[in-house]
């Protein structure tokens, strides 16, 4: 009996410390959601030039993560060559429900016209319980969605890890 | 508190929207939806106004909500569309009411009307409200129903998220 009780309390000891060590990983994939003003400038026939901020909003389907019921406010750079994305990169600030946030990195990974281009990012810093944060992910915009106002739609895949 | 972030949009200088990520219609095909049925749906959104201080707690913002819109069965009925909805809303003593107008496109470009009216807070949300739809073009044309929508704010840059429960029939 001594031994059994030893043995439980020895598990739990060790799943205590592994759990502590390891923190929290995972993996989500959810809809993209976004609405962009920027200012864009003509270089020549082929080429333009967007500048600009966009927000957007993310839900993970777990349900759960850092990326559900993120709100993003990103800055963007962008080069638009024969009327698709050809190069970019910016900022964002994800914003959580209780306020934590996580700033990401993103450029244009794999340049296509609108509806089928991919950008990559990973995460730069994390606030709360965000703090320390490693991630990265993959943006696809593949068939991506363009509304009449600047909205665009795409999917999200992610992994991540927390210490 | 989502009254709140849209005061600090006023500062927000919105110039040419979307210059470059205007219409590009060369997307596939929306999928065809049923002649009627319903729709759990689950959407984000950003917002820009400007807010007008009338005195002794009163006041109006007048401007615009961006949204984008997805079906929970990730198909049918509101499925990845863009939704503009300029609207006013009428604050009064920390309470509020929403009238909008809204316009949702899908990737084909055929279109929903519909008006929107909300009130605030309600039932621990933010703002809980109805869209009725008006009438819509293409695949969407002679709609009829509405949805109801009930939404949290987040964040500082007059974000949101909604839940909506759609009901609706084509002619």
């Amino acid at each position: 009996m001594k031994a059994a009780r030893e043995r439980f309390v020895l598990g739990v000891v060790l799943l205590i410390f592994v759990g502590t060590a390891w923190g929290e990983s995972g993996t989500m994939k959810g809809p993209f959601g976004c609405h962009g003003a920027g200012e864009a400038t003509k270089m020549n026939e082929d080429l333009s030039q967007w500048v600009g901020k966009f927000w957007c909003t993310t839900y993970s389907n777990m349900g759960r993560g850092p990326f559900h019921h993120g709100a993003w406010t990103c800055t963007g750079a962008t080069e638009v060559r024969n009327g698709g994305m050809a190069a970019g990169g910016g900022y964002c600030t994800i914003t959580h429900p209780g306020g934590d946030t996580i700033e990401v990195r993103w450029d244009v990974d794999r340049p296509g016209p609108f509806n089928d281009f991919t950008t990559k990012a990973r995460c730069i810093s994390g606030s709360g319980k965000y703090a320390g944060i490693q991630c990265h992910y993959i943006g696809k915009w593949n068939p991506g969605v363009v509304g009449p106002d600047g909205q665009f739609i795409g999917y999200i895949e992610a992994e991540y890890t927390l210490p | 508190m989502f009254v709140a972030q849209r005061i600090s949009l006023m500062h927000r200088v919105t110039s040419i929207t979307g210059a470059v990520l205007v219409c590009w219609w060369g997307c596939a095909a929306a999928d065809s939806i049923p002649k009627s049925g319903t729709a759990s749906v689950h959407s984000g959104w950003s917002s820009s106004g400007q807010l007008k201080d009338l005195g002794d707690n009163h006041a109006v913002w007048t401007g615009v909500y961006w949204g984008t819109s997805f079906n929970d069965a990730g198909k049918g009925m509101l499925h990845k569309m863009a939704w503009s909805c300029p609207g006013v809303t009428i604050i009064h003593g920390g309470a509020y009411v929403h009238h909008g107008y809204c316009v949702l496109t899908d990737s084909d470009g055929d279109k929903i009307f519909g008006t929107s009216e909300g009130k605030g807070p309600a039932e621990g949300l933010d703002l809980v409200g109805v869209v009725t739809y008006e009438g819509g073009t293409g695949k969407f044309s002679g709609i009829q129903g509405s949805h109801t929508y009930r939404c949290s704010g987040i964040g500082a840059d007059g974000q949101a998220f909604c839940r909506q429960e759609a009901s609706y029939r084509l002619p």
